[in-house]
């Protein structure tokens, strides 16, 4: 459904030329959910302002790569065709409810406006449909004349969802939909995405960095970090059988509900300035299994069966697990 | 800030229901925006409230003080100044809210143009206007109406230029900062044209600095329609115009006071009042943005 092919994207700024998104590659099949996992500065958010065409041009580079979405390639098109692919086969929800929302125009008007740039209703019957979104989203349809400042931030995510959805969309990307909301609204939150993902037969792709989110909600995992993808597979994979040490360390830095520790076990160092990368694989300043052809070349993605893709030279033919 | 009216009802409170009830609470904005209303009404009704016709002179008549035939009194020429006075209303009030509305306009999208596609577009814009910003507002203003002529659309062209390059600047930074807000990715991520965020979601968010600065401004233009008319550019006489009508009588300033005191009065009140509206309405606007 869609497709990410070789895509890398650069900011060209004045300190130096930023490496946000390096040579990814991955796929989100119909109905399914893929998790984007990584750290903050990983590229998450690059990668989907980069599958929506909405780099910002000045500092941003689309260095290379495609995206396919349902066949079509999106950056062969012009800006009035993509245009008219956002919000209607594709759209975003960004991270902060509280800021998402135009203060000075009531929420259905809001979810009202996807409707009339793409499906060109008049004012009444996108009213009926706004109106008809919000109780898909659970807010009573009364409410379409209201401000946004009316409403908890869990509503207004909410809302956010509803006017992602107005118009059907095929693939829905979600950046951090519930970090800005606490654990309960969170449960909620992602309830309700997974209902309309099955009523709606959608995609998505759900960029996140809390794991758990990820166990709940992905059907398929990529877990990023400098703008790589280190480890891709199905959910089961990643948490049952996960490879790349970068993977192991983040899971093991998780505090388990069953274990009582004195002290958590993080990752030691820092991510690479994305500026300043190593020659070499990215990871090589943290890693415990860190060898002398980690520092000298950058490791291609291995298959090691069904799917599952690891970026690491220990997985290569000549590596040490396959030894 | 928002524009549409939907009412004030208990349940909505829209924002332009709560700036008009923080407005209300500055007693001095409510004493100017009577004023207003009363020069507005005074201008609209001129015609029906006028007991003579602003050019009717009774040369037998001169110079007599304000009674209750003559309300102001009469001036040099035998006319009745209340009557004067006001139709001077509609003619300040014109020249002030047209050639604001101009300006506005013009300074306004000029600015936003800039703040939304920057770089050179932006440079370009913001020099040219540079240009005109740097002659002095009232020269400019006097060489405008010299070179044009008399009259009053030439006066409205001569004021409005000059304030173009302030709107536009005003316009400019708040769009700046309302363009790099959230909801206005997430307009462009539903396939929202540039026009459309333009026009539907940044200038309703850019409106609240224009609209404080804008009755300042018709405050000012009132004032270098007055400046100017006194100069003897603009408004041809028999037109009564506060500012001509000062500078008609100015010889006589010590001997009847009202030939003066009342188109000056005028002139002070109108702008004092706008001014303590503008006032008035810049704090309301501030702290709404507790959202």
């Amino acid at each position: 459904m869609l497709e990410v092919k070789n895509l890398s994207i650069n900011y060209e700024t004045h300190e130096g030329i930023i490496k946000a998104v390096s040579n990814i590659s991955f796929s989100v099949e119909k109905g399914k959910t893929l998790g984007l996992a990584g750290e903050t500065g990983a590229g998450k958010t690059t990668t989907a302002l980069g599958i929506m065409r909405l780099i910002p041009t000045p500092p941003g580079v689309v260095k290379g790569g495609e995206v396919i979405l349902d066949g079509i390639s999106l950056y062969s098109l012009k800006k009035r065709q993509m245009r008219s692919i956002r919000g209607s086969e594709v759209s975003m929800i960004f991270q902060d409810p509280m800021t998402s929302l135009n203060p000075v125009m009531t929420i259905g008007d809001q979810i009202s406006e996807s409707l009339r740039i793409h499906e060109k209703l008049s004012r009444a019957d996108a009213a009926k449909r706004a109106k008809e979104l919000l109780e898909l989203v659970g807010i009573p349809g009364e409410r379409y004349s209201e401000y946004p400042h009316e409403f908890s931030g869990g509503m207004r995510q909410r809302v956010v969802i509803a006017i992602s959805l107005a118009c059907n969309p095929q693939l829905l990307i979600a950046d951090e939909p519930t970090t800005a909301l606490d654990v309960t609204i969170q449960a909620q939150i992602l309830e309700l995405m997974n209902d309309l993902k099955k009523k709606l037969n959608m995609s998505v792709l759900m960029i996140t960095h809390d794991l758990g989110v990820v166990a709940e909600a992905c059907d398929d995992v990529a877990i990023m970090y400098a703008g790589e993808i280190v480890e891709y597979g199905t959910a089961e994979q990643i948490f049952n059988e996960m490879k790349h040490p970068y993977t192991i360390g983040l899971f093991g830095s998780i505090p388990k509900l069953d274990e009582d520790v004195d002290r958590l076990t993080p990752i030691k160092g820092m991510m690479p300035d994305p500026a300043n990368l190593p020659e070499g694989c990215n990871f090589q300043d943290r890693c415990p299994k860190c060898c002398a052809i980690c520092k000298k070349q950058k490791p291609e993605s291995f298959d090691i069966g069904n799917g599952h893709l690891v970026k690491c030279h220990l997985f290569s033919k000549g590596g040490e697990a396959n030894a | 800030m928002k524009r549409r009216t939907t009412g004030i009802t208990l349940k909505k409170r829209s924002q332009a229901g709560e700036i008009w009830r923080r407005l209300r609470q500055n007693k001095a904005s409510m004493v100017g925006l009577v004023i207003i209303i009363v020069v507005i009404l005074m201008a609209v009704f001129a015609d029906v409230i006028a007991p003579y016709d602003y050019s009717q002179q009774n040369l037998a008549e001169r110079f007599q003080g304000p009674s209750l035939k003559h309300l102001f009194g009469t001036d040099n020429f035998g006319r009745d100044i209340f009557s004067r006075i006001l139709f001077g209303a509609r003619i300040s009030l014109k020249v002030g809210l047209i050639s604001v509305i101009v300006s506005v306009a013009i300074g306004g999208t000029l600015g936003a143009i800039a703040a939304f596609y920057g770089g050179r577009t932006d440079n370009i814009i913001m020099r040219i206007l540079d240009v005109i910003l740097a002659i002095p507002g009232m020269l400019l203003a006097i060489a405008i109406a010299a070179t044009l002529g008399a009259g009053l659309s030439n006066m409205m062209i001569a004021i409005g230029i000059g304030s173009i390059p302030g709107y536009a600047r005003v316009v400019r930074a708040s769009v700046l900062t309302v363009k790099e807000q959230d909801y206005i990715e997430v307009a462009r991520s539903i396939g929202a044209s540039d026009a459309r965020i333009i026009l539907r979601h940044i200038i309703l968010n850019a409106m609240a600095p224009i609209l404080v600065q804008a009755t300042l401004g018709v405050a000012g233009a009132i004032l270098s329609c007055a400046s100017l008319s006194f100069l003897g550019l603009g408004i041809e006489p028999p037109t009564p115009e506060w500012g001509s009508m000062l500078s008609s009588t100015r010889q006589y300033i010590s001997q009847y006071w009202w030939l003066t005191a009342f188109p000056g009065g005028m002139i002070m009140l109108t702008v004092y009042a706008l001014n303590v509206l503008g006032d008035g309405l810049r704090d309301a606007l501030d702290p709404r943005l507790k959202d």
